[in-house]
């Protein structure tokens, strides 16, 4: 669950985002009932990526932002959700970007109330925003991709 | 899975030939380049050739100048790297030519996020060289030549027998300590 873990470091650094609120892992909420979407937000996919057998894990990752009319901030104020949908993507983007600089942050990665520990993890960019399609509640879904090379403390302590 | 060779890595450059206080520069993860420290071990050969045919054998080991990619994103890492170019008065760095920029530097290439498999070189000799290009897809990338010097055994906190021997470098668990130019191995209890 690296991406869980990026999530968690990507929401600490973007002020409107939590994971479980508006920030989730895999897919948006949706309710087992009707099966429309429960939440607007962010959500983190998880893409296949070349291994070697010594190589460090490696794992792309897809960011997907998608904010629907009706959306409102963590203050229950309107948003417009075209300029909010771009202005949470350019920051998860510079982030990416910019990842390298928190290489001491990213030493270790954790996943609260799991024993998920990631270390030593290269977050990298690999592809630019692109729209997506136009969901039945009328957000558009704009995505990046990242790329990710970690190890996993839990099997570093098994192997050794 | 596990391999103590991969991983993000800092550099640590100390000049030791400022009066024996050593300045020191480190270069973090996000100024290095992605080829890394690359050292490099060449067979010298020797080879005789008869009408019986050619016979070739090693002789002896030549060592190559290390090269190592760095990533300045300012002046000051500039001045960080090779602090004699650099002006204060006009915060300024201009290359300064003329033999080797540092003629006793240690060079410890070490993880960030853990103290294992790492490489120090002990008195080597840093040139500056390399090409200081502005282009319009590559972030500027300077290739620092660095030329291992055998250093005794003691040198790198080597006892016994190794201690007369000796060596380019030294691959060690442990941390560098850039104020003192000791290492503290794993493991090992400073005596």
């Amino acid at each position: 669950m690296i991406g869980l873990a990026v999530l968690y470091w990507l929401c600490g650094h973007i002020a409107e985002l939590e994971v479980g609120v508006n920030a989730f892992y895999e897919d948006l909420p949706i309710d087992p009932q009707t099966g429309s979407m429960e939440r607007y937000g962010v959500y983190i996919t998880t893409g296949s990526a070349p291994m070697t057998p010594n190589g460090d894990l490696h794992q792309y990752l897809t960011v997907y932002v998608a904010i629907g009319e009706g959306a409102t901030n963590r203050q229950g104020a309107h948003v417009p959700e075209k300029y909010e949908t771009d202005k949470l993507l350019d920051a998860i983007q510079g982030l990416v970007l910019n990842a390298t600089r928190y290489y001491q942050e990213l030493c270790h990665l954790s996943v609260p109330d799991t024993e998920l520990v990631y270390t030593d993890v290269r977050l990298l960019p690999s592809s630019s925003k692109v729209r997506g399609g136009t969901l039945t509640n009328g957000a558009i879904v704009k995505s990046l991709v990242a790329e990710v090379y970690y190890k996993e403390k839990e099997k570093e302590a098994n192997n050794g | 899975m596990a391999n103590d060779f991969t991983g993000m890595r800092k550099v640590t450059i100390r000049d030791n030939t400022t009066g024996g206080t050593g300045t020191f520069a480190v270069m973090t993860p996000d100024k290095i380049g992605a080829d890394g420290l690359s050292s490099t071990l060449e067979t010298n050969e020797l080879t005789t050739s008869s009408y019986a045919g050619d016979i070739t054998s090693p002789n002896g080991t030549n060592i190559a100048a290390s090269t190592l990619t760095l990533l300045p994103t300012s002046i000051k890492d500039f001045k960080a790297i090779w602090p004699t170019g650099y002006d204060e008065a006009t915060g300024t760095w201009q290359p300064p030519i003329g033999g080797c920029t540092s003629a006793d530097a240690t060079v410890a290439w070490e993880k960030v996020c853990d103290t294992k498999g790492n490489q120090i070189l002990r008195h080597c000799q840093i040139a500056l060289s390399g090409e200081f290009a502005f282009s319009r897809d590559d972030a500027m990338a300077i290739e620092v030549s660095i030329y291992p010097v055998l250093s005794e055994g003691s040198e790198y906190g080597l006892s016994g027998d190794k201690a007369n021997q000796m060596f380019p470098w030294q691959f060690y668990d442990g941390v560098y300590d850039p104020a003192t130019d000791k290492v503290t191995f794993d493991g090992v209890t400073a005596p």
